[in-house]
């Protein structure tokens, strides 16, 4: 691993480098240098620590780039040290990574003289030789590109070229956007002490670094590299060696979901074993439920509604709770009125809970949060028991929740006789199972890493579902669109060919929830219905990779009614890399915030 | 000072169970084999650890965050590919400044050896390695002392070879120029940090800590049983709170039951068995001498003995693990008579009546049909059918 900066501007140039080198230190430090150009280039560069490198101050210097180095071909000498120059010494280069091929293209540059054992010194005479046939600095570079073969990042300067040229590939870059000028560096520590707006350079760019601006290439396109600002005081600490919370939510799933099911099996009795306040008479004439709730508590109890309508024989409506009216034709002290919020402290829940209240409905707030406001005015309440959720997106407390959901409806079924022992052991023996087939999808994160990958540049994201898979699509996509600002929607799978098909092309991957709980065969028909568009597809399904149809098959165990909620832990992940792979603020996208306390 | 604990490796002779989990994350009494270590390093005052991590870290990560459970503060560096210890040990030089107690992330060793170390560090401020004397040193690194002094480190010597049954145990105290020797080490393929303390040994002196203590290492599927045991032989009992332990069944001693567990009525669980977190022993079920990881269901009248159960697996009923000696193969090299049973990876379906003979090696995402017998290695994600 190696080091690079550079630096172009108003600005000290030969302080400014030195700095940058000794933050990047930590990336080795068995030589290191720098090239300081002005009227012509000047390299100052030996073995040793940073500290015992002396660089004179060159007043004339307008820009320059530096280097520490960690050995990979050839000792660490002066020699080796970069930054390394061409025959003519106008050229200066510096290097981290590897060229795989620089003993072929070495040979290749038979008559020139070669002062180093480094793969880096191939690419100031490859340049040289582009350069005398007329091609200027950034030219050279793209063409050089071409020839060289490893993963690395470069930059290089030339006497009578204005600016530096940097490129990328498998080597981390990052531009800094200064008032006085622009940074380079292998990494954002380089320069955070002069400013904190950078743009991340992707594989395959090329870019020109001027005093005031860069300007970016890819495959010999004009491209733009977005100027974030970063939080360098955003406490790393807190996330236990995850880049995000997020990630290291999505991780915890696993003994969260141990958390919320402990002691709320009894498998003996096939029943939920819940501390339910609530009067059994009363539960058990209710002839209607409603469910309130907002995002992604919404969607949980869309899932619940399923369960609750197949298990418990009961008309079951969600609304989101901005929506809810309370209007004629409800038998209100029939009615269970069930509040879904991770922080017990959503107004517009709360807001609904009160009217449903005031019309005589019996309330029930499924909730994270012990001593939340919500848990104070409703009659009761049934805990998810996730553990405290810091990133926005809201991960594991989906997951509880509608496993919390899914034992209350065992628990009714039971109570109502509408479930028998029989199936409440296999309802509770799929919940059982539920940590193990959500650490089962983690353990294939990097499958899913690689497909984010594939498709973050995609136009869109489409997810269908069916069934308890219907609002796992529709969360999904909520997470995609959260967390990455891309165009992402969720539709029920039968739904498709009657409008959203028209937004269906090549570059919207559509991923479709095969669930076994709810006709797969039918929901197969909307995927071939989108295959012959020619949209990639991405199955989640228990069978395998049989479908021929399929880009991608993501295996998910099977599960019965809880599969879909697996599938929903790999789409977090696929969310969590695609925005990973745009360099997003994960855990704090623009505009959001953890819970909405205002309507 | 710092604590480095290196746990990046791979573990590939603890497979299946390694692919999906660190070695350090494997149960050793009722708690991964890492917090053993980590609660070896907090009991000699040092709070700041850095953990190196790589294969599989979340998993560490999710379990230890930072560290606030064992009143530590816990720091991740993480070692993308497998390079050794050396280069893993690099890894954490930005946030390691000063002195440090390196320890190698598979074994357990007593505070009494950090305390140790710490101590001959301090008088000496040179380079301090702990060694132990074993019978058959060609497993480990040999050390050659000259009056508490190392004069030579040997790696897996041959028995010709043999000139000292002192071996490196893998738990060092360095000063600062550590960092700057491994990157001047000539090494091909793997940097090992027992490489650069041979070059180290010319111009700087290392100290030798003479230690007798526990020491418990696990490399091989059957070092888990051992090792287990070994520790539980040094415990009492523990049932966790929430597991659920029905009246009618029988626990014996030692024995660890994890958190949301369940111990149907009629099971037997005899002695030496590490059950994890929510798993499910069934009916008349009986397990001796075994450890069973996580969210695993042994069905009604299994009987399992002598051996390791992945996560997520079935073991169907009357399916038998009759446990008991044999020679098993593994990585090219043959055990003779080793008492070991058997290793079930994870998600593994067992159907009813399976026989498994001792030292099978069964893989992750095994489908089993009744009445099956296994033995031998059965690869991962195979279908076996009654033959």
């Amino acid at each position: 691993m190696c080091g690079i900066t550079g630096y172009i501007g108003v600005g000290e140039s030969a302080s400014i480098l030195a700095s940058g080198l000794k933050n990047l230190e930590y990336r080795g430090y068995d030589s290191a240098g720098v090239a300081l150009v002005g009227d012509q280039v000047n390299v100052h560069k030996q073995e040793g620590t940073i500290d015992g490198l002396t660089i004179p101050n060159e007043t004339d210097a307008t820009h320059g780039i530096g280097h520490t180095r960690w050995s990979t071909h050839g000792e660490p000498t002066d020699e080796n040290a970069h930054p390394h120059t061409d025959c003519s010494g106008d050229i200066a280069v510096v290097h981290n990574g590897i060229i795989s091929n620089y003993n072929e293209l070495k040979r290749q540059l038979g008559g020139h003289i070669f002062e180093s054992e480094t793969d880096t010194e191939v690419i100031p005479h490859l340049l040289e030789e582009e350069i005398a046939a007329g091609a200027d600095l950034r030219a050279a570079v793209t063409r050089v590109l071409d020839r060289l073969e490893g993963s690395f990042a470069l930059a290089a300067t030339h006497v009578d070229y204005e600016g530096i040229v940097a490129a990328r590939q498998d080597s981390p870059l990052v531009i800094g956007h200064g008032d006085d000028g622009m940074y380079l560096g292998s990494d954002v520590t380089a320069f955070v002490e002069y400013t904190r707006k950078v743009s991340y350079l992707e594989d395959g760019d090329v870019t020109h670094l001027h005093a005031d601006d860069i300007t970016v290439f890819n495959d010999g396109e004009r491209v733009e590299r977005e100027v974030q600002t970063v939080d360098w005081d955003a406490a790393a600490a807190g996330k236990a060696g995850h880049d995000h919370y997020m990630h290291k939510e999505i991780h915890e799933q696993p003994n969260a979901l141990r958390q919320a099911i402990s002691g709320r099996i009894d498998e003996l009795a096939g029943n939920a074993s819940l501390d339910i306040a609530l009067d059994d008479r009363f539960l058990q004439a209710i002839d209607e439920i409603h469910i309130v709730a907002c995002g992604t508590s919404y969607h949980a109890g869309l899932y619940a509604k399923e369960l609750l309508e197949e298990l418990v024989d009961v008309s079951t409506r969600v609304d989101l709770a901005s929506e809810y009216e309370v209007r004629n034709g409800h038998d209100t002290r029939r009615t269970l009125v069930v509040a879904v919020t991770q922080s017990g402290e959503t107004a517009d829940t709360l807001s609904a809970i009160r009217r449903a209240k005031a019309s005589g409905m019996t309330t029930l707030a499924v909730t994270n949060t012990v001593g939340s406001t919500i848990t104070r005015e409703v009659d009761d309440t049934l805990f998810i028991k996730a553990g405290p959720e810091i990133g926005v997106a809201a991960t594991k407390t989906f997951v509880s929740q509608v496993t919390a959901l899914a034992l209350f409806a065992t628990y009714l079924g039971r109570l109502r006789e509408t479930v028998s022992a029989c199936e409440g052991v296999s309802i509770l023996e799929n919940v059982r199972q539920l940590p193990n087939a959500v650490q089962s999808i983690l353990d294939a994160e990097g499958r899913i890493r690689r497909l984010a990958k594939t498709y973050t540049d995609s136009d869109a994201f489409f997810f269908i579902g069916r069934g308890p898979a219907y609002p796992v699509a529709l969360e999904s996509a909520l997470k995609l669109k959260e967390i990455s600002y891309e165009h992402a929607e969720g539709f029920a799978a039968g739904e498709l060919k009657h409008g959203p098909l028209a937004l269906v092309t090549e570059n919207t991957p559509v991923l479709a929830f095969l669930n076994q709980s709810a006709s797969p065969e039918e929901t197969l028909n909307n995927v071939k219905e989108v295959e012959s568009r020619g949209a990639p597809v991405i199955c989640l399904s228990t069978s395998g990779g049989t479908e021929s149809f399929c880009d991608h098959t993501i295996e998910i165990p099977d599960i019965g009614r809880l599969e879909p909620l697996v599938a929903n832990v790999a789409l977090q992940l696929f969310a969590y890399h695609v925005a990973d792979q745009m360099n997003r603020p994960i855990d704090k996208p623009r505009n959001l915030a953890k819970s909405v306390t205002v309507e | 000072m710092k604590a480095v604990i290196l746990a990046a490796g791979e573990g590939v002779r603890l497979a299946p169970l390694t692919a999906t989990r660190p070695k350090g994350m494997l149960p050793i009494g009722g708690k991964p084999l890492l917090e053993h270590i980590i609660e070896s390093v907090t009991a000699t005052g040092i709070d700041d650890i850095v953990l190196v991590v790589g294969h599989k870290r979340e998993r560490i990560q999710s379990h230890f965050q930072n560290g606030e459970d064992w009143d530590a503060e816990i720091q991740y560096v993480v070692q993308e590919n497998p390079r050794g210890t050396g280069d893993a040990l690099l890894e954490a030089e930005h946030v390691v400044s000063g002195d440090c107690i390196v320890i190698n992330g598979d074994r357990i060793v007593e505070p009494e050896l950090i305390e140790r170390l710490i101590e001959r560090h301090r008088a000496t401020n040179q380079a301090c390695l702990a060694i132990t004397e074993v019978e058959d040193p060609t497993q480990y690194g040999t050390v050659t002392v000259e009056v508490d002094r190392v004069t030579d480190i040997k790696e897996k010597p041959a028995e010709h070879e043999i000139r000292s049954n002192l071996v490196n145990i893998g738990v060092y105290a360095f000063g600062p120029d550590i960092f700057a020797a491994i990157r001047r080490t000539d090494h091909y393929g793997e940097l090992r940090l027992t490489d650069t303390l041979r070059e180290f040994i010319d111009d700087h002196p290392i100290h030798a800590v003479r230690y007798d203590g526990m020491w418990l290492e696990l490399s091989r599927p059957w070092d888990l049983l051992s090792v287990n045991n070994g520790i539980l032989a040094r415990s009492d009992s523990v049932v966790a709170d929430s597991a659920v332990v029905s009246e009618d069944a029988t626990l014996g001693d030692p024995v660890v039951v994890g958190e949301h567990s369940r111990i149907q009525p009629g099971a037997r669980v005899f002695r030496d068995v590490v059950i994890g977190d929510n798993v499910t022993v069934g009916a008349n079920a009986v397990v001796t001498n075994a450890v069973v990881l996580e969210d695993t269901v042994i069905k009604p009248g299994a009987v399992v003995t002598d051996c390791v159960i992945g996560a997520g697996s079935e073991i169907g009923s009357l399916t038998a693990i009759e446990g008991g000696h044999s020679d098993v193969l593994l990585d090219d090299e043959l055990y003779t008579d080793v008492r070991f049973g058997g290793l079930v990876g994870d998600n593994v379906e067992m159907s009813a009546n399976v026989t498994v003979e001792p030292g099978t090696i069964v893989g992750n995402d095994v489908r089993v049909e009744s009445g099956s017998t296994l033995a031998g290695h059965v690869p991962s994600g195979t279908h076996v059918f009654r033959g």
